[in-house]
């Protein structure tokens, strides 16, 4: 365990924090769009703004998190500079509240996505300047192979971060170029950079879950990477159709769309080979959880980004349906099916690194997974019908807007049906991880200084092996013959070790809960 | 180094460079200059953001239709009347549509001339069956 690792600690709690407050803020615009009259207490056009600068920010801070995790381990060493990690974390959560205050305030750049006023884009660039600086020195100076797959992936994703976002500081007068530029992070972010940082860090991930062989997947990596870059700049194309630029964008865009299933599939298929190397039944509840956050993650790449896109990437097709909420549909299916479960996975690993989730909590987790898939599902249903009724009514049979509004009324309640529902799932999974950080939460926001060096992953395994001990009295036969293997692990290391202190503590601990155990379970007899 | 790392790295550099000069050739020479009346209207949009509510292009929001051609559909008088005399929005009793003063309204409907001659490929597409058009 690098004390970088104990750092990005922040970022995952934040991103939890951020992806309940979303459930909620969005649960109201739906309303909203459902009964004008209601009065609600954010105006509509700030709302979504505030929406949809989540939705941007959101898998960024989880990624950075991810990325400060993963990257020493893959790298074999900390992080260039520790208390750029806090800076940076500092920085970014200090521009994202200014933009979502701004924006209740009222202060709107007027370009969708993009509404934040240009100082604060300026602060975001900078937040992935540092990123990146941080990055590449770490990169240059690790002793591990160079081309490691895992290492390439997260420097090109966070490198293209800053390269597509700086066009979008400042807008333009022609409303073409308005566009051009904010599909740059619209989609190039979402679709490229954000990708290879995703594929760089679940491999990470599994290689540590499953054991999954280095070796094995590295090919697989690259040629996700590889198809990542080819297909995913490009594609872009499939946003420039009916902007105001040349035709050949018809072609360009249609084409690359196309190719851009290939690095879902090879995603899928890396992940179930590498899960085909571990028993499901032997994982523990933390990685149970968190792959099966992964695999609703998968479902929605493959479906809700790879399969819809490709449909509505086709330019005859895509003529009628752009613009309505079939869109939307895929947004929502997109953007948070397959970030948004990819973030929750990777920061519930991290955070329940060294804390432990208590088991009964598992449950609950459970039932929030259960409801966040549900609602997903249910609204992006829900949104494919309301904008497959706008194609007819606007582009087959000429209603007017208003009379279309009344028409697909039913359907956008199904959708604020099903955000409930996610909305109820979201606060129940923020609530469970907050509640549970809680106590732990001075550790979370320690500073580089003052983490001990003494982190160890035996001893962190240990320690979750005891708390194990403690919840589940009937497998204690096995556990505590794994935990005496580690034991002789640490009493080994331990030899070697000079500062004894800590770990004759930690041991002594560790016997104490023994005869604890031993003494219930006589008591019991 | 490693041959598909080579590939990797020659992969991103393709696709910059093509992205690059398929975006210089879309804007250099492609598209006209914008008039200054049409500038400052666009600015009112975005200050107003008329843009989540409404899609310019097909972007934006879903709520109140695209405005790309709203210019051929209602013409200056009728936009004058719509944003300065602000009707009720569907189904509502009481929200109207959002109020804009007159002097934004000239501005705005001056943007909205100006977007009305971009050549997008027709889009919008024309509805298959006009049902107005038929019934009378
Ligand atoms: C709260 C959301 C919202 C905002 C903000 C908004 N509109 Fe609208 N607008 C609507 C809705 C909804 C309709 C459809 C009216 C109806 O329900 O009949 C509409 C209709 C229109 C129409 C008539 C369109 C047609 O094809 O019939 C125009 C023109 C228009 N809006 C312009 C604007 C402008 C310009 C702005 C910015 C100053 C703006 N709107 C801001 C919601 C909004
Ligand atoms: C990981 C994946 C993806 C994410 C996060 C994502 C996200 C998004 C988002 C947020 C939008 C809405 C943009 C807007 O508001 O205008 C969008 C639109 C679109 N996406 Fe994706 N997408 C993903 C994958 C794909 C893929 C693989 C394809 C095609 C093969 C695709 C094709 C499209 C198309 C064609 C549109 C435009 C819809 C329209 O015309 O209005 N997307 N995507
Ligand atoms: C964390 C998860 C979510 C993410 C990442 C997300 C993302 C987005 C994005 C990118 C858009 C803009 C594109 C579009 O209009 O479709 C959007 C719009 C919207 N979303 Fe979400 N969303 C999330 C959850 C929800 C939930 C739970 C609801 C509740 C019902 C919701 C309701 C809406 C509404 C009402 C709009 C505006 C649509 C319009 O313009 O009419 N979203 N969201
Ligand atoms: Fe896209």
């Amino acid at each position: 365990m690098f004390r970088s690792q104990h750092l990005s600690y922040k970022y995952a709690l934040f991103a939890y924090f951020l992806f309940g407050l979303q459930g909620l803020v969005a649960s109201g615009g739906a309303i909203d769009l459902l009964f004008p009259d209601l009065g609600n207490p954010i105006p509509f056009v700030s709302g979504r703004a505030f929406h949809l600068n989540i939705s941007i920010y959101w898998p960024l801070i989880g990624m950075m998190g991810a990325i400060y995790f993963f990257f020493c381990q893959e790298a074999q060493q900390e992080f260039y500079s520790l208390k750029l990690i806090t800076v940076n974390f500092w920085m970014l959560a200090s521009t994202l509240a200014l933009i979502l205050g701004s924006l209740l305030l009222g202060f709107n750049e007027g370009r969708e996505y993009l509404e934040a006023i240009w100082p604060l884009k300026l602060a975001t660039a900078a937040c992935t300047v540092v990123l990146c600086f941080n990055l590449l020195t770490t990169y240059l100076s690790s002793d591990m192979p160079k081309s490691r797959a895992t290492l390439i992936s997260m420097v090109t994703g966070s490198v293209t971060l800053i390269l597509f976002y700086v066009p979008n500081i400042v807008s333009y007068a022609h409303p073409t170029v308005d566009e051009i530029a904010k599909f740059m992070v619209v989609h190039i972010w979402e679709e490229m950079s954000l990708e290879l940082i995703g594929t760089g860090v679940l491999a990470a991930l599994l290689i540590q879950v499953t054991k999954v062989e280095r070796q094995a997947v590295e090919t697989a990596i690259y040629l996700d990477i590889t198809f990542a870059i080819l297909a995913g700049i490009l594609a872009t194309g499939h946003h420039y159709y009916w902007i105001g630029v040349p035709s050949y964008w018809l072609w360009l865009g249609g084409t690359f769309s196309a190719m851009q299933l290939l690095p879902a599939i090879v995603l899928l298929y890396t992940t179930v080979k590498s899960l085909t190397f571990t028993g499901i039944s032997d994982l523990s509840n933390r990685d149970k959880i968190t792959l099966s956050l992964i695999g609703s993650s998968m479902f929605y790449h493959i479906f809700g980004a790879g399969f819809l896109g490709f449909f509505m990437a086709y330019p005859p097709l895509n003529r009628y349906v752009h613009g309505t909420y079939i869109t939307s549909a895929h947004s929502h299916l997109a953007l948070f099916g397959v970030f948004g479960f990819l973030v929750l996975a990777i920061c519930f690993h991290i955070l329940f690194t060294e804390i432990i989730l208590a088991k009964k909590m598992y449950r609950w987790c459970w039932g929030a997974i259960f409801a966040l898939n549900g609602g997903l599902l249910t609204m992006g249903i829900g949104l494919l019908i309301a904008g497959g009724l706008q194609v007819y009514f606007w582009r087959v049979i000429g209603l007017s807007i208003g009379e279309t509004n009344e028409l697909i009324r039913p359907y956008l309640l199904i959708r604020a049906f099903g955000g409930f529902l996610y909305a109820i799932g979201s606060l129940t999974l923020t609530f469970i991880v907050i509640k549970n950080i809680w106590p732990k939460i001075k550790v979370i926001f320690q500073s580089e200084g003052r983490i001990s060096v003494m982190n160890c992953d035996d001893l962190h395994h240990m320690h979750r092996l005891v708390g194990e001990l403690l919840q589940e009295e009937k497998k204690i036969e096995p556990l505590l013959k794994r935990i005496q293997v580690l034991y002789q692990r640490l009493l080994f290391l331990n030899k070697k070790n000079k500062r004894r202190g800590v770990w004759k503590k930690q041991i002594a601990y560790t016997a104490n809960i023994r005869h604890k155990t031993r003494e219930n379970k006589k008591n019991k007899l | 180094m490693q041959f598909r790392l080579k590939i990797f790295l020659a992969a991103i550099f393709f696709s910059v460079a093509l992205f690059s000069f398929v975006i210089y050739d879309s804007i250099a020479g492609n598209l006209s200059n914008v008039p200054s009346e049409a500038v400052k209207g666009k600015i009112v949009f975005q200050k107003k953001a008329c843009i989540e509510c409404h899609t310019i292009f097909g972007n934006g929001g879903y709520y109140g239709g695209d405005l790309t051609k709203v210019y051929e559909k209602f013409g200056s008088d009728g936009l004058r009347e719509y944003l300065t005399n602000p009707p009720l929005l569907s189904g509502a009793k009481k929200k109207q549509h959002i109020y804009v003063n007159h002097e934004e309204a000239e501005e705005m409907i001056d943007y909205f001339r100006f977007l009305q001659s971009i050549p997008n490929m027709g889009w919008p597409p024309r509805p298959v069956f006009d049902k107005k058009k038929d019934s009378e």
